[in-house]
């Protein structure tokens, strides 16, 4: 059930969403529920979002919601998460959660994810091929108006957390939904419009060499994203692939990262967005995916429906033409 | 964990980094988006530029040669025993006999302040790494 909610202090309402989110985060630390929220507050200056812990109730004041910055939060839970933990992100934040979740990336019983719709039609051309804008995956799925806050638990964690809260439930305009419901629509015909053209095989193939040989093998596109989380990435050196004092190939290091993770890409963008030579590798990414979405009939960070590429089966272990076989 | 914007030391592109801090130790970088220079952009030195802060085998102090052994001395001792020998070799041979170099991995400031005391010195010969 959806409520239309700001924080109850009419003095303050003035931020995005009528307060109800920081409202959300001071409550989650005071009452204890969480140690810690995860968010985007201000760096240096306005614009200079980063992601940060939040463990003071006084400090949620400095958070910096519904604006892009390129750093994917899923990441930082992985690599620095622990305790009770809550995410207060983006949709492809709480997507990759979920996808990390299913690898056993985290901890599951402590984590609180809160997701954020953004606001605009995304206009960045990483964002063009978004297709996921309200986070209906997260525990507490939320999408901001001017004066209040629509939001949805979808569990009984949502429904905790939003507990801690002093909230007023409005009664929404009908204006909210129309404007909601054409944002939607928006962003559906924007995706839909970014999908490739489809270019004959041999174009598409030389199309993408030429763009995995402006690859200068920094790692960036690898390191920035969510699923690439092995500790032992098969693309360094002296792990069975690249020989030590090499580094791989340009193609190859494309396809192999490619083979790793196109059955699972959440179109985050991270990759792209990291990338110094512009490589426009989301869009293979996403295009790819769209395919084998078709094929295994398997959409990755919307439930928990394990990826098709997610075991080896018994014969695959031990056979020893596949890259772990035999050992 | 914080995030502690710096830049990277490792060439005089002078890209913007954030340094993941994590219990008081660097621990790993995170290219800066807000920083003008690289726009959220490093090169795999920048990615990598956390892995020497901590090093084991990194030097924490200065050394100098004793007895033809390296021995760890205090900053103090270091400086006097560089600004003896700077000044005894000007002294003995004119300022023509010693160089400076600057360095791409630090700031234009340090780099101002380099040239600056070199030609106090009396000295033309002021280099940089990044014209080898
Ligand atoms: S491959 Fe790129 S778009 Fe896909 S999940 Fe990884 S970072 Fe995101
Ligand atoms: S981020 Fe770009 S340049 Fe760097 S390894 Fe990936 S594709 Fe190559
Ligand atoms: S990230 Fe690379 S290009 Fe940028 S300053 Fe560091 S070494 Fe130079």
């Amino acid at each position: 059930m959806k409520k239309f909610i700001a924080v109850k202090n009419a003095k303050l309402r003035s931020e995005a969403g009528g307060g109800a989110i920081q409202e959300l985060a001071r409550a989650m630390l005071a009452s204890g529920l969480v140690d810690r929220v995860l968010t985007f507050a201000k760096g240096l200056d306005e614009e200079d979002l980063l992601p940060a812990f939040i463990d003071k109730a006084d400090d949620v004041g400095n958070m910096a919601l519904n604006a892009y910055a390129p750093y994917s939060l899923s990441r930082f839970v992985r690599d620095y998460g622990e305790g009770k933990l809550a995410v207060i992100g983006r949709t492809c934040d709480i997507r990759a959660l979920l996808e990390l979740r299913k690898r056993n990336g985290l901890n599951e019983a402590d984590l609180l994810t809160v997701g954020i719709a953004c606001s605009e039609t995304p206009d960045r051309q990483n964002c063009l091929r978004c297709e996921y804008r309200v986070p209906f995956m997260a525990d507490l799925s939320c999408v901001l108006a001017e004066d209040g806050t629509l939001v949805e638990a979808t569990g009984d964690k949502g429904a905790q957390a939003l507990g801690t809260g002093s909230f007023e439930e409005l009664s929404p305009s009908k204006e909210i939904f129309d404007a909601e419901a054409a944002r939607q629509v928006a962003l559906a015909e924007q995706a839909a419009a970014f999908e490739l053209q489809h270019a004959s095989p041999a174009e598409r193939l030389a199309y993408w060499f030429g763009q995995f040989d402006k690859c200068i093998k920094c790692f960036g596109c690898r390191n920035s994203c969510p699923l690439c989380y092995c500790k032992d990435c098969v693309l360094e050196a002296d792990r069975g692939l690249v020989r030590g004092g090499e580094i791989a190939p340009a193609r190859l290091f494309h396809l192999t990262r490619l083979a790793h993770v196109a059955d699972s890409c959440l179109n985050c963008g991270q990759c792209e967005a990291a990338c110094p030579m512009g490589i426009p590798i989301s869009k293979l990414y996403h295009m790819l995916n769209k395919e084998l979405s078709a094929v295994f009939g398997f959409t990755p960070g919307i439930n928990a429906d394990l990826p098709p590429l997610f075991g080896f089966d018994e014969k695959e272990k031990s056979d020893d033409s596949t890259l772990f076989g035999g050992r | 964990m914080k995030l502690v914007p710096s830049i990277c030391p490792y060439c005089g592109t002078g890209c913007g980094m954030l340094l993941i801090v994590k219990d008081e130790k660097v621990v790993g970088v995170e290219p800066w988006e807000r920083h003008p220079i690289n726009e959220g952009k490093l090169c795999l030195k920048g990615w990598s530029a956390h892995q020497f802060v901590h090093h084991p085998g990194r030097l924490t102090s200065p050394l100098i040669r004793k007895n033809g052994e390296l021995v760890e001395v205090s900053w103090d001792e270091a400086l006097d025993f560089t600004a003896d020998k700077l000044k005894g070799i000007v002294a003995e041979h004119g300022a023509d006999a010693v160089g400076f170099l600057a360095s791409a991995k630090c700031t234009n400031e340090e780099n101002y302040v380099l040239q600056k005391f070199c030609r106090y010195l009396g000295s033309p010969n002021v280099d940089h790494c990044a014209r080898l």
